[in-house]
């Protein structure tokens, strides 16, 4: 058979759908769209025993203790965990009116003990609540709702900036005691 | 009578050469989006519900890490620590975190772009939790995001 230069042999293409499918099929089962979304944290750097922080005022720090049965200490006083966030925004922000609480936001500190013992649970709904102090007054200084402030685009450098301001304005000072030894 | 006899003979033929193109692009995104789970967990993980929830940035090395009581029985009901698919002691977590560091690509090797991610499951104390943080903690890697879901019915 002769075949013309300029004649192009045409390849079968009608099983191109049945294969791609058969790929899409396999792709779609396997498909897990996972999303890693939690509280984040950052440790506080290793220890050292030299250094030796400097005495810090008491009405400069919120003591926040979690003991093993689950129940919450909030400087000295018995509280319920939807009632923390509360209780941190008016420390936190307090800057010197109320004498025996924090000077400005970035003297206040919050101490967060636990305890061995403590659920997971009440551990991370506390530490959420008090997260949410802290975003709650960003969101507050920068003139958003809290869900605006949360979405704000860390790689979007605008909105870093705004993130920054606020972040400059209210530090998150977090200080997590080693836990206590007491399981139950 | 005619013209409806006419339509009744030839079929309709919908042109399917652009289908495979069709299907590609579909195919294309499914495999892009796609992470094969490198392990099931196998201690249960149900998460805590909470409100302000934070993404991982996802260009850094995730080490994922599990902990929770084993779903098995026959390996207990203590809680326990799972990396990949192994039970690991709380010593041994270290060796799994260099693991992935070592493995990261030399123009971002940084312990600063690693970020564990951990799930621990709500009835689990918050001991071992704490123990994994502190071993993190001495290896200096220091970022970690503590798993949780959305809370929608608070703010």
């Amino acid at each position: 058979m002769v075949r013309r230069r300029n004649e192009l042999e045409e390849v079968n293409s009608s099983s191109m759908a049945d294969i791609a499918f058969l790929l899409l099929i396999f792709f779609l089962i396997t498909t897990t769209i996972t999303t890693f979304k939690g509280v984040g944290q950052v440790l506080p750097e290793k220890k050292t025993d030299l250094v030796e922080d400097d005495p810090i005022a008491d009405r400069n720090m919120f003591k926040v203790i979690l003991n093993s049965n689950n129940a919450l200490l909030v400087e000295d006083e018995v509280t319920k965990p939807d009632e923390i966030r509360e209780k941190a925004i008016i420390f936190l922000d307090n800057r010197g009116r109320d004498k025996s609480s924090s000077d400005s936001p970035s003297d206040a500190i919050i101490s967060f003990r636990t305890d061995r013992g403590t659920d997971f649970e009440s551990y991370i709904t506390v530490l959420d609540e008090l997260k949410g102090a802290y975003n709650e007054l960003r969101a507050r200084h920068l003139g958003f709702t809290v869900d605006e402030y949360l979405e704000l685009d860390m790689n979007d450098e605008e909105d870093l900036d705004l993130i920054k301001d606020a972040k400059k304005e209210y530090p998150y000072t977090l200080s997590e005691a080693e836990p206590t030894n007491v399981m139950n | 009578m005619g013209k409806f006899r006419e339509k009744k003979k030839g079929g309709v033929n919908i042109p399917t050469s652009a289908l495979p193109d069709i299907i590609f692009i579909l195919l294309f995104f499914f495999m892009v989006t796609t992470q094969i789970k490198e392990s099931d967990p196998k201690v249960s993980t149900e998460m805590t519900r909470v409100t302000q929830l934070e993404s991982v940035d996802d260009t850094k090395e995730i080490v994922n890490i599990y902990i929770g009581t084993p779903k098995d029985s026959q390996f207990g009901t203590k809680p326990k620590i799972q990396i990949k698919s192994k039970f690991v002691t709380v010593d041994q977590v270290k060796d799994y975190v260099i693991k992935a560091y070592d493995a990261m690509p030399p123009q971002k090797k940084s312990k600063g772009n690693i970020v564990v991610y951990i799930k621990v499951d709500k009835g689990v104390d918050y001991g071992l939790v704490s123990d994994v943080k502190q071993k993190l903690r001495d290896l200096n890697v220091r970022n970690i995001n503590l798993a949780a879901i959305k809370d929608s019915e608070r703010i």
